[in-house]
């Protein structure tokens, strides 16, 4: 009995001893318990740098190669076949009786004048596999081109002009009219724009063939090589259409030495709830010394000309952005004043370093990140000169920190402590240069002022005081076309 | 009282709420694991498993009991688990041979009783200390405190008995207490 009272009289005395002590861990024990519940994010900045590539490309093919701009094309380059479509168009009655018996008789003609035309059209199945692969392919322009060659050879024969006019006009025009007489008008739309779009590329490839062929040195043309001159010229349309895209794209490398700094705002209703002296108040900028440090930014790109004067760009571009803050070495804890759904809560960090003080050593904090941010942005060639050109281009740069171990200052603005729990990984940022180009042989180098301006905190919504980044650098950088 | 907001936000992944959670509880906590560690190095490592523990089950914290209980119960584990697995268990020294009791007297002597009753305890061996940390202090019983460590019931018990015996030596040749039979005023004066 007296054994138990001894032992329960123990363990109170025990748990009385030892329930009340407090005792605290290092700093390290909490930035270990960081980085392992925090899961570590997927870098998806590759991913989205090829969906918006994509995209982009997407974009600027569209714009350039949509069905109108390449009516507009054929008329330039072929009236007469334009004004024949124009005229079937305008009447909205492409394919009403009358335009059907045009077509017929076209048909037939055509029928008579191509007989290598007559199986693939008669059966329609045939056709409409070949037709859905009518737009400018290898194969079609070979068909066509076929065609052309046979027209050529009798042409050669004849050596009549009566010939070469069916050439450009009336065989180039009765493949769609074929087309026409076989297809509804909700089919036939987009066959007939990228026919005419290829029939104008081979009319002037055919004249060029035709002027050469009425040469006397080229009279001996055989009627058996105009196979070789259809595959000619289905090469050389092929080898224009690959240029026509490449000349609009270009590579570019560049980099950006910089002044890197930030921009400290308070937030009002922060200080207001951390009952904050009114002279403090949103003095934030007065209350610490901060010092610009050495940036940069590294970056390759991929551009594409949409007109003359317009460049569409994007890339990749890894940053390097920092500030020094003079400190002191004191140990501390900084009260962190957090507002959330208008309640304040308070947070108390360990701190190891002193905003001021007067008797401990001065040191230099270094706030760096290393970010990587894919820039997507328009290129104005404002003007161009000879060999000079001057250029101005703005991007928006949806950017990733690599790394999170930043200060941050207490909201009484006493100490730094770390700022790993409130750092914002995504951001976005915004840039705008002016740069003077200089053409070279091969490619074009440029060299100019930039301005780089982050939107959101660096800190998340929590942390009342906002800080934005800010670089001012001189961006050089070379261009060179793919081709 | 730990508000549920933060445990709320702890749930969602919030890493201010996690950093808010921690410091509330971790000198708690932390002075748990210091009791039954062999060094500070090892009473850290013990916190920082049983928090990363704590935050990854936090959704499986049913809210009816205290939220602090829930937690100590999942540091306590987190230091047995440390001690088993780094086979710190099976250390039996007889604490008689430990003269570093006095080296360290003057050090222990200005801080307060509780502490010092702390210090005390953590001349034990770790064996013995385990046992009186759990059956003593969390209230656990000597059949779960078997299957925890892995050992007889009786083998508990008597670990429990000999911790005692020499814990009260200890608090004698400390001065904090007379005899083992004045525990019992002691604690009334409390």
């Amino acid at each position: 009995m007296e054994d138990q009272q001894n032992f329960d009289d123990f363990k109170t005395f025990l748990q009385k001893e030892v329930e009340d002590i407090k005792m605290y861990p290092s700093d390290n024990v909490w930035s270990e318990i960081s980085k392992k519940i925090q899961p570590k994010k997927s870098w998806p900045a590759l991913t989205i740098f090829a969906f918006l590539l994509t995209i982009s490309l997407g974009v600027a093919t569209y714009l350039n190669y949509s069905p109108n701009n390449a009516l507009t094309n054929i008329s330039f380059e072929n009236k007469s076949q334009t004004n024949t479509l124009a005229k079937e168009g305008d009447s909205k009655n492409i394919f009403s009786t009358k335009s059907k018996t045009s077509i017929l008789k076209a048909k037939s003609t055509s029928y008579k004048s191509a007989p290598t035309l007559k199986p693939s059209f008669s059966d329609k199945a045939k056709a409409r596999k070949s037709l859905d692969n009518i737009t400018v392919s290898n194969n079609h322009s070979l068909f066509t081109a076929s065609i052309l060659g046979n027209r050529i050879a009798k042409s050669e024969k004849k050596r009549n002009q009566s010939v070469r006019n069916e050439l450009s006009e009336k065989n180039s025009n009765s493949i769609i009219n074929q087309l026409n007489s076989d297809y509804t008008p909700f089919e036939m739309a987009p066959i007939v724009e990228n026919h005419q779009l290829l029939l104008a590329d081979i009319n002037q490839e055919s004249k060029k063939i035709l002027f050469h062929l009425g040469d006397e040195k080229k009279q001996s043309l055989n009627i058996v090589d105009s196979n070789k001159v259809a595959e000619s010229i289905a090469t050389n349309l092929n080898t224009k259409n690959k240029n026509v895209l490449a000349n609009k794209l270009s590579i570019e490398v560049y980099a950006t030495p910089s002044i890197s700094y930030r921009k400290l705002e308070d937030d009002q209703l922060a200080n207001q709830y951390a009952s904050m002296p009114t002279n403090k108040r949103n003095a934030i900028n007065k209350e610490v010394s901060h010092k610009w440090g050495l940036g940069s930014e590294i970056g390759v790109g991929i551009r594409y000309r949409l007109t003359d004067d317009i460049v569409l760009k994007t890339g990749v571009q890894f940053n390097i952005r920092q500030y020094y803050m003079d400190a002191y070495q004191e140990k501390g804890l900084a009260t962190i004043k957090t507002v959330q759904n208008n309640k304040l809560d308070s947070l108390s960090l360990q701190a190891s370093y002193s905003n001021s003080s007067t008797n401990s050593n001065q040191i230099k904090l270094d706030n760096k990140l290393y970010q990587i941010s894919v820039p997507i942005g328009l290129e104005w060639n404002a003007w161009k000169g000879r060999k000079l050109g001057f250029n101005m281009s703005a991007s928006i740069q949806p950017t990733y920190s690599l790394n999170r171990n930043v200060y941050i200052i207490s909201t009484d603005y006493k100490y730094y402590t770390d700022g790993t729990s409130f750092f914002r990984t995504w951001n976005l940022n915004s840039s705008l240069d002016a740069t003077v180009s200089y053409q070279l042989k091969k490619s074009t180098i440029y060299l100019g002022p930039q301005v780089r301006y982050q939107h959101l905190p660096t800190y998340n919504d929590k942390y009342p005081i906002k800080e934005y980044r800010l670089d001012y650098g001189i961006k050089m950088g070379i261009v060179r076309t793919i081709k | 009282m730990i508000e549920q907001e933060i445990i709320e936000g702890c749930i969602q992944n919030d890493p201010v709420s996690q950093r808010m959670l921690y410091n509330i509880l971790s000198p708690n906590m932390f002075t748990i694991c210091y009791r039954y560690a062999a060094c500070r190095e090892d009473a850290e490592d013990m916190l920082q498993e049983g928090f990363i523990r704590m935050f990854t089950q936090i959704n499986t914290y049913n809210r009816s009991g205290s939220f602090e209980g829930w937690v100590r119960r999942i540091i306590v584990n987190a230091c047995i688990n440390h001690l088993v697995k780094h086979k710190k268990f099976n250390d039996y020294d007889d604490l008689t041979s430990a003269d570093g009791l006095y080296a360290r007297e003057e050090s222990v002597y200005s801080i307060m009783q509780s502490r010092q009753v702390l210090e005390c305890l953590r001349y034990l061996p770790i064996g013995y200390r385990t046992v009186l940390n759990l059956f003593a202090i969390e209230g656990y019983s000597h059949n779960e405190i078997a299957e925890m460590l892995n050992i007889a019931p009786p083998t508990s018990r008597s670990q429990f008995i000999r911790a005692k015996a020499i814990l009260e030596k200890i608090l004698v040749e400390k001065k904090i207490i007379e005899s083992p039979s004045k525990v019992s005023s002691l604690v009334a004066a409390i």
